[in-house]
């Protein structure tokens, strides 16, 4: 891994403010801080893990820039409408590679999930995926079908509908917790209420797969259920800094 | 004269880019292909381009079940030896056994899965489930294994996975 969650006011001293090196101020402002309780409560998952999974994301993931929101669409949508005009599978999966390229650049590329791939990232607090978000909706309304916990989108809205809703704080932390308690879910293998039993590697694993995906992390879910001990190495699997944080929160 | 000009060297561009390059699922296809090959018969394939919440580490993925005759520690043996020979590496950060190769334009991980028992087998499998006749054809078989390979471009791997 190349981060280092130790670096002087995590590696951006613009954002945070560190003068001793040794303190860490709260990246959530007191609204995000208060959706995300509000969140965990209504999806049964501890407060720390939403918010320290809300505020390593903003401490960490750095690679979005709002302000070419508009021409990285206008060049990703032009590639994408390109590439589809080849119909054989082979090209299209070469156009998403291309894809890849400005997805990393411009961290947003919606219109391949329009297109069926599942792939392109949003904008909100949580950074939530939007492919993520749609396998989130679909598992949170199988598993939990009269509880209302997701927002009314529907899945065959178009994806901007759901993209207009990560881009909101409320929006992304309600998907970041539905996602959160999906990994819940499948790491303690009930989908009873998870407050008061997740431990903390229970919660920095689940943490782990919000961030690479289980097959990107264990490589399948046997993995992801094996895994009792995460990364030592002050690697973002260890985000208990952030744990230390919120739990003092009353 | 020069806008027509520059037009065509796009269009040659763009089309030598869409002409040369090789998609992930059939790189994984490939790379399967160089495997341990082990007497077994093939269940259940899966695949799917994966990402977590935050895009950061994203790919394709390939996942197959196999089920054999053989017992499980033989299955893990030929396996374990097999990548050992062929160059995969465990690197000392993963949370989970993982062996990893870096290939021309990406790296390639890959995870065997062996099950003594198969009717323990959860038909959730995260982010796909195994179909009926497939989840009911598992125990037909004294051992079953998956074999599960992600492959990402070396930018995302350089990002994600540090290498």
């Amino acid at each position: 891994m190349s981060y280092n969650m130790w670096n002087y006011g995590y590696g951006n001293p613009v954002k945070y403010t560190d003068p001793t090196g040794h303190s860490v101020q709260d990246p959530l402002t007191a609204t995000q801080w208060s959706l995300a309780k509000q969140e965990a409560i209504r999806f049964g998952i501890p407060k720390e893990l939403v918010a320290g999974t809300l505020a390593a994301e903003i401490v960490y993931d750095e690679d979005f820039i709002n302000t070419i929101y508009d021409v990285s669409t206008a060049v990703v949508g032009g590639i994408a409408d390109l590439a589809f005009m080849f119909r054989d599978r082979t090209t299209r999966n070469l156009c998403y590679q291309l894809l890849e390229g400005f997805h990393e650049y411009f961290g947003l590329a919606p219109w391949l999930e329009n297109k069926g791939i599942g792939y392109g990232s949003a904008p909100g607090i949580a950074n939530m995926h939007a492919g993520a978000a749609v396998r989130t909706e679909e598992y949170i309304n199988s598993i939990y079908p009269d509880q209302g916990l997701m927002p009314d989108l529907g899945l065959d809205n178009h994806p901007g509908v759901r993209l207009q809703t990560l881009l909101t704080d409320e929006g992304g932390i309600r998907y970041a917790a539905g996602y959160l308690r999906q990994y819940a879910d499948l790491r303690k293998g009930t989908t009873k209420d998870h407050t008061n039993d997740l431990s903390d590697i229970d919660m920095i694993i689940i943490y782990t797969v919000y961030r690479c995906s289980i097959e990107g992390c264990y490589g399948d879910l046997q993995g992801f259920q094996t895994a009792q001990v995460p990364a030592a190495d002050g690697s973002p699997h260890d985000f208990s800094v952030f744990l230390d944080l919120y739990k003092k929160k009353p | 004269m020069m806008s027509r000009f520059s037009s065509l060297w796009i269009t040659i561009v763009i089309v030598l880019v869409l002409t040369s390059c090789v998609s992930a699922e059939e790189r994984l296809n490939n790379k399967f292909d160089t495997l341990p090959e082990v007497e077994s018969t093939l269940i259940y394939e899966y695949t799917d381009v994966f990402s977590g919440a935050t895009g950061q580490c994203h790919g394709t993925f390939l996942v197959r079940w196999f089920g054999t005759d053989l017992d499980a520690e033989t299955v893990s043996k030929l396996y374990s030896d097999g990548f050992s020979e062929k160059g995969w590496i465990i690197r000392p950060e993963e949370v989970v056994e993982i062996w990893s190769i870096e290939g021309d334009h990406g790296l390639y991980r890959t995870r065997p899965s062996v099950f003594v028992d198969p009717t323990g087998i959860s038909q959730e499998q995260g982010s796909y489930r195994l179909p009926d006749s497939v989840f009911r054809e598992l125990p037909r078989y004294r051992t079953v294994y998956l074999i599960s390979m992600t492959y990402s471009s070396s930018s995302v791997a350089k990002r994600c996975f540090g290498k």
